[in-house]
């Protein structure tokens, strides 16, 4: 896990990011894109890290994909609504591919939304993360 | 219901005939006992025609009971048929035979009458009820129930002995009533002795033939129950009875008796030419005698004449002083009321023996002098008759023995040439029956017979060589059955295992011939969706109470559970098995679908791992080469932005091929999930036309589309489905046509199908690759020159997703000139289908 520090800008609070994410290159993308928005962008290479980290602390977003080696995406999301804390922390879900079953899965567990990554440029994507920060925030 | 009716109106009948002739019997019986007290006349007419009247009412209630025989039981049957034999014989033959060889007076006629009136129910009575007591037995079995084999064999002969029991009971009970007739007649009738051996010789004549009639008839009515007998158990016959005995004992029996009847008759003949030669001798002796009784004066005058009388008449001369010495007289009280009253006479007198007398008054002395002259006396004659009579029935006896072996002999010898020609003949030999020279039905017989064993000797042999094929196509279907590959199962009627091929046994675990005839449930348990299936849900019941065929795939998720708990999942087909349109069975044929399940979820495994694996990569190059264009490392010279632009570009291209892979794996696999909407087909198309918009104003192209009719009724149809197949074609039509072409669409309604064209001018398909424009990533070369980015997935997946809405997709083109695809669509449109993805997730 690593935590891009970010820099400060007078007089703004700094919204906070986790991209949950397996694949280095993407998570490495999100990070560099998100946090030249001026955004503090968190990161963890599987379910397992982000739940860990979450104990400790809490971002205003939590970009989640599905596919990830040990506890997928959405059992991810499932444990993160059993914590008490945790039941209304904002959740998109970033994946590669979705299912009807997935997507429906999902979207009862309150994710915000579910974003397919490959029908996005990394700027819409961006951009729609700033949106949703901005809206549930 | 009619049957019935009819039985009931024939029983009716019956009863009423049985009423009227329970009637006349005692009608008869009270007028003949006022007879004997004296009350009532009676005479021979009389009691012929009395006799005659019962017998034609009981011949009537015969003839009535006859036609109803098949409403009563046998017993019943049997105890008419007794009676009737009875009344018959008794009312209709016996008084008239009884009228010619007895000799009575008027007393005698009546205690006849009476004694043939009464005997009758009386007798009849006690040998009915005898006779029925002996049937207990048969009539057991004729009500149905039924004996053991043993008791059958038993009950067999026991149908063979009755009639002779029966005859033997008519001939002993007829008997007894001659003798307590003769009885009757010698002491109470002081009938003389020798009308009492004539009804005892008649009693047995009679007796016999009604104990003939009676073995004859019953014989015959209980052949039926021998035929039952031997149709349900195989009782052997036999030997049981020889023809040529039966008929000797016929011959001599009814020999026998005939002449028992002529013997009476005969010398009742003698007798009334005795007594009546008697009678005019003593009428001649008397006319010439009695003028000179008027003159006698004296005993010794009266002596002189008496002397010439007894040398002219040869009997006992008595003279008579007082009515005290008459009455004395061996004669019957008429007899002398005559003598008494009368001066001369000539009377026959029956009184104790039979006697003709002659009697005259002799005036002067107050005497009467009566010659007695016995019948019997004159029988010096008689051995002159007995012998020839007894020569003539012994000849007339031996003739018939001779008579009677030479007809039986001759018959039996043609009934065993027949017998061993047939028992040869069912023994299968080759020979055929043997000729029968007698030149009667016998001759006929056993020509028919020939006929009848060589057609069924040809029918025979059909039918072996039937049998033959009919084994040798059920060994060729068995073999199949055992060689095919699917699991074949066979179930009956009462769903018991009739056939189960080794790949079902295997299944199944069990052996093939252990299965047979065990109730299927004991051996298997099906599950779909882990439920298991109760009784009437299984698709072999189905198919067995219902008739259907059901068919069961894959997505069905039936499993079946072995008796050892084994689990399998099956593919099944069953269907029913029809005798002449009745279910008589059911047959399931069923395979294994582990294989196929773990190729399925390889698949689907595959699909969603490569869209995984191959999307994340494509992924991050877009982005990475996005940022690097965006200048976030940084800004990049012409050079490096024109490379990285490239990178970007074939990303794209990467990442849409990947795309409709995908795709068109999902759409071949049916795993798309459908949410169809109504659609008009019209609007739509404008609608994706306009992304295309940027293309056609660069090319200047046209784009023309013509609905029939306008508007189209709207079709439920999965939008994104259709928006790929449109747009697709559409695509295909701008990119492949040059500048300023017009494509026109034309959206036809055709019956219940919309056929939906898109024309284009371009640059057409060449004909030698027209036929392989579906196959995945073929482009023919001339499309490769215009668009060499082109996937060469699209027409393929275009074509895919039509033939899953049941569509047919073609074209027709020539090179250089255009292009026209053509697609269907039913105007049902689309089933919503609960696939598990949406086509471009």
């Amino acid at each position: 896990m690593s935590i891009t520090e970010p820099k400060e800008k007078k007089g703004q609070v700094r919204r906070i990011i986790l991209v949950v994410e397996d694949d280095e290159a993407l998570r490495e993308a999100a990070r560099e894109k998100l946090a030249s928005r001026g955004l503090e962008v968190w990161t963890a290479t599987s379910g397992e890290e982000a739940l860990q980290l979450l104990e400790q602390r809490q971002p205003h977003l939590v970009w989640l994909d599905i596919l990830m080696p040990g506890i997928d995406g959405l059992t991810t999301l499932q444990r993160i609504r059993e914590k008490a804390e945790l039941k209304h922390l904002p959740v998109v879900i970033v994946s590669v591919s979705g299912g009807q079953e997935k997507i429906r899965r999902a979207l009862d567990l309150g994710a915000l939304e579910y974003l397919t990554k490959s029908d996005y440029s990394i700027d819409d994507l961006a951009t729609k993360m700033e949106a949703l920060l901005h809206e549930y925030s | 219901m009619r049957m019935g009716e009819e039985h009931d109106k024939a029983r009716r009948r019956v009863f009423r005939a049985l009423f009227i002739v329970v009637a006349s019997a005692t009608a008869a019986l009270l007028y003949t006992l006022f007879a004997l007290l004296g009350r009532a006349p009676m005479s021979w007419p009389i009691h012929l025609g009395m006799t005659t009247t019962l017998a034609l009412i009981n011949a009537l209630f015969l003839l009535l009971f006859s036609r109803a025989s098949q409403s009563f039981p046998l017993r019943v049957q049997l105890a008419v048929l007794l009676w009737g034999g009875a009344a018959l014989w008794y009312w209709g033959f016996a008084p008239f035979y009884a009228f010619f060889t007895s000799t009575s007076d008027l007393l005698l006629v009546s205690l006849s009458a009476f004694e043939f009136v009464w005997e009758v129910p009386f007798f009849a009575a006690a040998f009915i009820t005898l006779c029925l007591w002996k049937f207990r037995s048969i009539a057991r079995f004729v009500e149905g129930r039924t004996p053991s084999p043993g008791d059958a064999t038993a009950l067999f002969i026991a149908t063979l002995r009755f009639p002779l029991y029966v005859g033997l009971l008519a001939f002993l009970i007829t008997f007894l009533g001659y003798f307590v007739a003769f009885l009757q007649s010698s002491l109470w009738g002081a009938q003389p002795w020798l009308e009492g051996s004539k009804t005892l010789v008649t009693g047995f004549a009679i007796s016999f033939f009604l104990a003939d009639f009676y073995v004859l008839t019953i014989d015959r009515l209980l052949g039926t129950v021998r035929g039952r007998l031997e149709e349900r158990y195989a009782v052997p016959r036999r030997a049981q009875r020889r023809f040529s005995l039966r008929a000797l004992w016929m011959f001599l029996g009814v020999t026998g008796a005939s002449i028992s009847l002529l013997v009476p008759l005969g010398l009742q003949g003698f007798q009334v030419f005795m007594r009546e030669t008697l009678v005019e001798e003593a009428r001649t002796t008397l006319s010439r005698v009695a003028p000179e009784t008027q003159n006698i004066q004296s005993e010794a005058a009266l002596n002189d004449l008496l002397k010439e009388v007894r040398l002219e008449l040869r009997g006992q001369i008595e003279i008579v002083a007082s009515e005290e010495a008459l009455s004395s007289q061996n004669i019957a009280p008429t007899t002398r009321q005559v003598i008494e009253e009368e001066r001369d006479g000539v009377l026959t007198d029956f009184f104790r023996e039979e006697k003709v007398i002659a009697f005259f008054s002799v005036p002067a002395l107050d005497r009467k002098v009566m010659v007695t002259m016995r019948v019997l006396d004159r029988y010096t004659a008689w051995p002159w008759l007995v012998w020839p009579l007894i020569v003539g029935g012994l000849s007339i006896l031996g003739a018939s023995i001779v008579n009677s072996i030479f007809i039986t002999s001759d018959v039996g010898r043609a009934t065993r040439i027949l017998m061993s020609g047939v028992e040869r003949a069912r023994a299968g030999g080759k020979e055929i029956i043997p000729d029968v020279n007698t030149g009667d039905e016998f001759e006929d017989l056993a020509h028919a017979m020939r006929y009848f064993v060589a057609e069924t000797r040809t029918a025979r042999r059909q039918l072996e060589a039937e049998i033959v094929a009919t084994e040798r196509e059920r060994g060729t279907l068995a073999g199949v059955v055992r060689s095919m590959g699917e699991a074949v199962l066979l179930i009956d009627r009462d769903e018991r295992v009739r056939l189960v091929n080794p790949v079902a046994a295997e299944l199944l675990g069990v052996r093939a011939d252990e299965a047979v005839g065990v109730a299927l449930h004991t051996l298997v348990t099906l599950r779909q969706n882990s439920q298991v299936l109760s009784g009437p849900e299984r698709p072999i019941i189905r198919s067995l109470t219902g008739g259907e065929v059901v068919v069961v795939g894959m997505g069905d998720n039936v499993e079946l559970e072995t008796s050892a708990g084994r689990r399998i999942p099956i593919g099944l087909v069953t269907s029913p098995l029809r005798e002449h349109d009745e279910i008589t069975g059911a047959v399931a044929v069923f395979r294994d679908l582990t294989q196929e399940e773990q190729l399925e979820a390889a698949r689907t495994n595959f699909i969603s791992v490569a869209s995984h694996q191959l999307r994340t990569p494509l992924t991050s190059m877009r982005w990475f080469s996005e940022m690097l264009l965006a200048g976030q490392a940084g800004k990049l010279v012409v050079k490096q932005r024109r490379f990285v632009q490239f990178v970007y570009q074939s990303t794209l291209r990467m990442a849409n091929l990947v795309n409709l892979l995908l795709q068109s794996a999902r759409v071949e696999a049916g795993r798309v999930q459908l949410n169809p909407q109504p659609m008009d087909l019209k609007d739509f198309t404008k609608e994706i036309a306009q992304t295309f918009g940027a293309m056609m104003k660069e090319k200047l192209q046209i784009l023309e589309i013509v609905a029939s009719p306008d508007p189209l009724p709207k079709i439920p149809m999965d939008r994104e489905i259709l928006w790929q197949v449109i747009a697709n074609l559409l695509s295909n039509a701008l990119r492949y046509s040059p500048a300023k072409a017009k494509i026109l669409v034309t959206i036809t309604q055709r019956g219940d199908a919309v056929e939906y064209a898109v024309k284009d001018s371009g640059i057409g398909i060449p004909k030698e690759y027209q036929d392989r424009i579906f196959e995945r990533f073929f482009r023919a070369p001339n499309a490769l020159r215009i668009v060499p980015d082109g996937s060469g997935l699209g027409l393929s997946l275009a074509r895919a997703i039509v033939k899953g809405w049941g569509g047919d997709l073609w074209f027709r083109s020539e090179e250089g000139k255009g292009t026209t695809f053509s697609y269907t669509i039913p105007l049902r449109g689309m089933a919503a289908a609960k696939g598990e993805i949406r086509l471009s997730a």
